[in-house]
C-alpha cells in the first residue's frame, strides 16, 4: 500500500548536520525555552538572514534562481536541526518549504528570476492565501475571485487564517478565475501578489492566547499584472494539491513540541525513576519511526513521485504523537526534580498544553487527513 | 498509488518476496495455517526448505540483510503458517558461527544458566517459539553454540496457538557462539512479521467493509468507518516504517536502541491495528472460521516476543534519559 523508502545516513548530511548545530548553538544560545518552544511560529527576519547568508535556505533550488544545488536530504537535515533547536523560522519557512518550490515548478522564467534569489537569501518572505471565511477544510468552496481586466487581473474577497501575512512581502493567493463556488475545483488558479499592492489590508486575528501569526487579509479592487498568474489557468486545484505533499510531510509535523519533550528529558534526567522509562521511551520510539518515515517522503518528492497519501499519513501520526508529548509531559512533572522547575519550563508546558489544538488543526484537520487516506485505500 | 512507481527501486527484493509469496500461496494456504495454531508443522513446509529461502540471512546467501528479511515481512503477510522467521535467524548464527545451515525447521533458545562440563552445554530457556520434536534447537549460552535435536522440552501456553516451549538442552558443544544481539536480531524479525500482518488485515478490513452492506450501503461509505480505516492504514505504515528501521540496523554494532525503537513502535501498531480490524470486522471477525483471527492472534504472540513495546520503550527511555542531549541522540538512531 503505502511506501518509505530507508534513507540511509550520508557523510556529507552528517557534516551538515554538524555545522547546522553549531550556527545554532552560536546564534540561539541564550534564547529561554518559552521562546524556542513557539517553533516554526517564531518569527525573526535576522536569524533568516543570517540562515540565507549561510546557504540553508532554498538549498534544492538551482543556482540559477539563487538556491544551492543540494540534495533533499541535506535540506531535510537542515531544518530538522533547526526545528528540534526551536530556531525562530517563520519568517522564511514558507517560502523555503512551498511558495519557492511551486514557483519552480509553475513559475515563469521571468517569476523563477524575479521572485526566487531574495526568497533564498531570507530576505523576501511569502504567505499563502487558501483559507476563506467560508472555505476552510473545504478548500474547493473558494469564493475570493480574480476578474481578467486588460493587462492583469482585479482581486475581490477575503482570505482568513494567513500566517504571519502582515509580515510577508508576498501571498501566494489561491482564488477563482471562473465559474462560481459550485464549481468547485474547476476554475481555480493561483496568483502571486505584492502584499503592498493598494486594496489589500490586513487585519489580526488573535489566537487563544493573545499571540499574533493568524491575519484576516481583505482584496478590495485589487489590481495586478498578468505576470501574476502561477503555472496555468484553471489548474489552481491541481497545483495546490501538490503543493500541499511539500507542506504536510515534513518534520515540522511531528517536531514542533520538541522544546518541551527535550526539557522534559532535560529535567528529568538519568536519575529519573523507573516510572519515566517506558514513557519517555515510548516517544523515542514514535520519534524515531515519524524521522523514518518522513525521511523517506523527502525521498519520494525529490524522485518525482507524488506520496500524498504518505504525506497525510506522517501529518496524522505526527499530530497525534506531538500532542501527546504535554500529557506525558504533565504525567511526569512531579518527578521533576524541584531546581529543574524553573519558571522558563513551566512557560514551556503551558505554551505547549495550549497550542496542541492546533497541530491537528493546521495544514489540513485530521478529519481532512483521514478522508485522505481513506480515498488512498480505494473507498471513496 | 505511490509504490508502484519504486518497483523498479529494489529488484532484488521484489523477486524474493515475489517467490516467497507465490510457494506461501502454493504450498502453505490457509489450511496450512490452521495447522500451524494447533502446534503442528503443516502439511507442505518441505516446499519451504527445498526453496532455499530460509537461507536468506546467511551471511554467504549474496542477498542483503534489508533484502532478506523482507522474507518474515512476507511470512507475516501470510500469518506465517511455521517457523520461517525462527529457521532464518537460525541460519544466521549458523553462518555466523561456520557451520553448516539447518536441513529442516529449527529455533533458537537463549539459554539461562548455562554451564560447560567437557564439551557439554547445558542449560534452559523459557519460551522457545516452534520448540516441538523435529525441529531443530540452536541453543546459545556460556559463550558457546550447540545444535540439538532431542531436548527436553515443556510445551507453554500461546495466545496464538502456534507452538511454544521452554528447553533444557544437554548438548556438545558445536562452536563459539556469535557475539550478536539474538533478542534484538529476534525482534527485527517480529517487527518485520508485524509488519506484513498489519498490512493483510488493512486490505483484509478495506475487502470488507467495502462490501458488506448495512442501512443500504457498505459499511465503508460510514466517515466513521473510512476514520478506523484510516487509523489502521497508519498504524500498518508505522510498522512498515519500523520494520525498515530494524532492517537498517539488523545484526550491526551499538543498534540495539534502534531496534529498540523499532520493536516498541510495531508491537504498540499490532495492538491498536488488531483492535480496529476485529471493531470493523463485527461479530463474524470473531469467530473461529473467519481467518481474521489467524493474525491477529499472531499479532497478540509477536507484539509480546522478544520484548514487549513496554520493555523495549523501558530500556530506549533509560538511555534516552541518560543521554547527555535529547535529540542528537535520536538522530543517532
Amino acid at each position: 500500500m503505502t511506501h518509505f523508502p530507508a534513507v540511509p545516513p550520508s557523510d556529507a548530511a552528517e557534516a551538515l548536520r554538524g555545522e547546522v548545530r553549531a550556527f545554532l548553538a552560536d546564534t540561539l544560545g541564550a534564547m529561554p525555552a518559552a521562546q524556542r518552544a513557539h517553533s516554526w511560529n517564531g518569527h525573526d527576519p535576522a536569524f533568516s538572514a543570517a540562515l540565507g547568508a549561510r546557504g540553508w535556505i532554498g538549498m534544492t533550488w538551482p543556482r540559477a534562481y539563487g538556491g544551492h544545488d543540494r540534495s533533499a536530504l541535506e535540506r531535510y537535515v537542515v531544518i530538522e536541526e533547526l526545528l528540534a533547536a526551536g530556531a525562530p523560522v517563520a519568517a522564511h519557512w514558507i517560502a523555503d518549504r512551498q511558495s519557492g518550490p511551486l514557483i519552480l515548478k509553475y513559475g515563469t522564467e521571468a517569476q523563477k528570476r524575479s521572485l526566487l534569489p531574495a526568497m533564498a537569501a531570507g530576505t523576501s518572505f511569502a504567505c499563502i492565501g487558501m483559507s476563506e471565511p467560508g472555505s476552510g477544510s473545504d478548500l474547493a468552496a473558494v469564493s475570493t475571485r480574480a476578474e481578467k481586466m486588460p493587462g492583469g487581473w482585479r482581486i475581490n474577497g477575503t482570505k482568513l487564517w494567513t500566517t504571519f501575512a502582515h509580515r510577508a512581502h508576498w501571498m501566494i493567493l489561491f482564488c477563482r478565475t471562473s465559474g462560481s463556488s459550485a464549481d468547485r475545483q474547476a476554475g481555480t488558479s493561483q496568483l502571486i501578489v505584492d502584499m503592498t499592492t493598494p486594496g489589500i489590508t490586513v487585519r489580526p486575528v488573535l489566537d487563544l492566547m493573545g499571540d499574533h501569526h493568524f491575519n484576516e487579509v481583505v482584496f478590495d479592487d485589487v489590481t495586478v499584472g498578468e505576470d501574476a498568474l502561477v503555472g496555468t489557468q484553471g489548474q489552481g486545484w491541481a497545483q495546490v494539491m501538490s503543493e500541499l505533499a511539500y507542506e504536510r510531510s515534513g518534520p515540522e509535523r511531528f517536531l514542533s513540541t520538541m522544546t518541551l519533550l527535550s526539557g522534559l528529558v532535560a529535567a528529568l534526567g538519568a536519575d529519573a525513576p523507573a516510572a519515566a522509562h517506558a514513557p519517555i521511551g515510548r516517544m523515542t520510539a514514535h520519534l524515531a519511526v515519524l524521522r523514518h518515515m518522513s525521511r523517506g517522503v523527502a525521498q519520494l518528492l525529490q524522485d518525482g513521485a507524488d506520496p500524498a497519501l504518505e504525506a497525510a499519513i506522517v501529518k496524522d501520526l505526527g499530530a497525534m504523537f506531538e500532542q501527546e508529548v504535554p500529557e506525558i509531559a504533565r504525567a511526569l512533572v512531579a518527578h521533576v526534580p524541584s531546581a529543574k522547575m524553573t519558571q522558563d519550563f513551566l512557560e514551556t508546558l503551558h505554551f505547549t498544553v495550549q497550542m496542541a489544538p492546533s497541530v491537528s488543526l493546521r495544514g489540513g484537520t485530521r478529519e481532512i487527513l483521514r478522508g485522505i487516506i481513506a480515498r488512498g485505500l480505494g473507498i471513496r | 498509488m505511490a509504490s508502484e512507481s519504486l518497483l523498479a527501486w529494489k529488484p532484488m527484493r521484489d523477486l524474493i518476496t515475489q517467490s516467497a509469496r507465490r510457494l506461501l500461496e502454493t504450498h502453505l494456504p490457509e489450511v496450512a495455517v490452521r495447522q500451524s495454531r494447533t502446534g503442528r508443522l503443516p502439511d507442505g513446509w518441505q516446499a519451504m526448505t527445498k526453496s532455499g529461502l530460509l537461507l536468506a540471512l546467511r551471511p554467504d546467501s549474496g542477498i542483503g540483510r534489508a533484502d532478506a528479511l523482507a522474507l518474515a515481512e512476507v511470512a507475516g503477510a501470510h500469518a506465517s503458517p511455521g517457523p520461517i522467521a525462527e529457521t532464518m535467524l537460525a541460519n544466521w548464527l549458523l553462518g555466523l558461527a561456520g557451520l553448516p545451515p539447518a536441513t529442516g525447521p529449527a529455533t533458537v533458545a537463549v539459554l539461562a544458566g548455562a554451564a560447560i562440563n567437557d564439551g557439554q552445554l547445558t542449560g534452559r530457556a523459557a519460551g522457545v517459539p516452534w520448540a516441538m520434536p523435529g525441529v531443530e534447537i540452536i541453543a546459545i549460552g556460556g559463550g558457546a553454540l550447540v545444535r540439538s535435536w532431542a531436548p527436553a522440552l515443556l510445551a507453554e501456553p500461546s495466545i496464538s496457538g502456534l507452538p511454544r516451549a521452554s528447553v533444557t538442552v544437554a548438548a556438545s558443544v558445536a562452536a563459539k557462539a556469535p557475539e550478536v544481539d539474538i533478542q534484538a536480531a529476534m525482534a527485527a524479525l517480529r517487527t518485520h512479521e508485524i509488519a506484513g500482518a498489519l498490512a493483510t488485515i488493512l486490505a483484509m478490513t478495506t475487502e470488507w467493509t467495502g462490501t458488506r452492506v448495512q442501512f443500504g450501503k457498505p459499511l465503508s461509505r460510514n466517515q466513521a468507518v473510512q476514520h478506523g480505516l484510516a487509523r489502521l492504514a497508519s498504524e500498518a505504515a508505522a510498522a512498515g516504517a519500523a520494520a525498515s528501521l530494524a532492517a537498517g540496523a539488523f545484526g550491526r554494532a551499538d543498534t540495539r536502541l534502534t531496534i529498540a525503537a523499532a520493536k516498541a513502535r510495531a508491537s504498540e501498531a499490532a495492538g491498536i491495528g488488531a483492535g480496529i480490524a476485529h471493531q470493523l470486522h463485527g461479530a463474524i471477525g470473531f469467530t473461529a472460521d473467519h481467518r481474521l483471527h489467524l493474525f491477529t492472534r499472531a499479532l497478540w504472540q509477536w507484539r509480546d516476543d522478544a520484548g514487549n513495546e513496554h520493555d523495549w520503550a523501558a530500556e530506549l527511555g533509560a538511555a534516552t534519559l541518560a543521554a547527555p542531549t535529547f535529540w542528537p541522540m535520536v538522530t543517532a538512531l
